[in-house]
């Protein structure tokens, strides 16, 4: 696990998957030394080194008593990634519920037997003898009459 | 092996150059070509390394764990008080000043949003709380005044300061940052190469990857390995008992 420390204090660890050894860092183990020990080195190296003494703990005994912090919950990056999850999942599920449902309305409209088939009303021959009757229709409407054969096409 | 490409990166650290055992501070810039892009991408790897996980810790400490803020000051402590003692001489003042900075920014960590990084806005604090500390005793603060709180998120105002000698650093402190660099003169040369590319230069490790020319995971070990060394070595002067973190 301090392996894992090491490139974490370098930001080689993806931070959601450090749970663990933040656990590790806060607590009086090895791994929570092996955190001070690792930015002493670095701050030696850079020059950003001043000066060993316990300020950690008087800091921190002092941190003691003051009343612990409580912030309104931000929603930290991890937070938004899970988040989103849901929401795309939700979408997911309502687009394949809308494409089934349309499969098997399209599928039921399809399949039906073709209930109006092209019913011939009138033939040739009717129509001959609508046309002669309208020459003598007494309502000038019958101007306006015209043969109507519901058999599309012919 | 390393690639001789980029041996210019390496003479920096001062062991190809002189073929020596010495670690010594890079005391140039690089100014060339793929060298400023190494460069940028070293400063955006330092900024990782402190801006994601920093936050993981704000936000902990924002949900009541005090611990985590703890993680910080033990992180941060030193470099704050480094910055600090460039405005205060005295070494018990600026402890003191540091000690107030992280309480003042306990206190108000609830409206810290992340909008910049966690130690940008601690320094801010501490910068904030010496002045006041010297108007408070009726001195002018002015060491810091041409210091732009963009340049410490930079990385780049230790440039400066580094130069600078505390004059109260105390005799142990000198002996832990002697026991440090003992310690890193005498790695192997792997071992030496890797954490001084990582802490000084700031390389991510797929950057030392490509100049060692060995995988990332070599990398990530030979980093762990020259830290546990030094730290064998380092653990006697700090003398943390382990039932007692703070």
């Amino acid at each position: 696990m301090k392996q894992q420390l090491s490139a974490l204090v370098d930001g080689e660890v993806d931070v959601e998957r450090c749970e663990h050894i933040f656990l590790a860092a806060k607590s009086t183990g090895e791994v929570a030394q092996a955190w001070r020990e690792y930015h002493v080195i670095r701050d030696v190296m850079r020059e950003d080194y001043w000066n060993e003494s316990d300020l950690t703990s008087r800091i921190m005994a002092n941190l003691d008593e003051e009343p612990t912090v409580l912030a309104p919950q931000a929603v930290s990056a991890s937070e938004k990634v899970t988040h989103i999850r849901p929401r795309f999942n939700t979408y997911s599920w309502s687009i394949a519920a809308s494409v089934a449902a349309a499969f098997f309305v399209g599928l039921f409209v399809f399949n039906q037997p073709e209930t109006n088939p092209t019913i011939q009303i009138a033939d040739k021959d009717t129509d001959q003898y609508v046309v002669a009757h309208h020459n003598y229709a007494p309502s000038s409407a019958t101007y306006y009459m015209q043969n109507v054969a519901f058999n599309a096409g012919e | 092996m390393l690639n001789t490409a980029n041996l210019e990166a390496l003479t920096r650290t001062g062991f190809v150059e002189n073929n020596t055992k010495a670690y010594t501070t890079p005391n140039h810039k690089i100014t060339q070509g793929s060298h400023r892009d190494m460069t940028v991408q070293a400063a955006h790897a330092k900024q990782q390394e402190n801006k994601e996980f920093d936050q993981m810790l704000v936000e902990r400490a924002q949900q009541g764990d005090k611990r985590a803020f703890g993680l910080l000051v033990e992180k941060y402590h030193r470099k704050l008080g480094r910055l600090l003692s460039r405005m205060i001489r005295d070494q018990a003042e600026v402890e003191d000043v540091v000690q107030e900075s992280f309480i003042k920014a306990y206190r108000a960590l609830h409206s810290f949003r992340g909008d910049s990084a966690f130690y940008t806005w601690l320094y801010r604090i501490g910068i904030n709380t010496a002045k006041n500390y010297l108007v408070s005793l009726g001195r002018k603060p002015q060491v810091m005044q041409d210091v732009k709180l963009e340049d410490v998120e930079n990385f780049d105002e230790a440039n400066d300061m580094r130069t600078m000698e505390t004059p109260e650093t105390s005799l142990m402190t000198k002996e832990i940052a002697q026991t440090v660099n003992d310690a890193i003169a005498a790695l192997p040369d792997e071992l030496r190469t890797a954490i001084t590319l990582r802490e000084l230069e700031g390389l991510s490790y797929e950057d030392i990857a490509n100049v060692m020319q060995c995988p990332i995971g070599t990398v990530r070990s030979r980093i762990f390995r020259a830290r546990e060394t030094i730290a064998a070595k380092l653990r006697p002067l700090l003398d943390t008992p382990q039932h007692k973190r703070w």
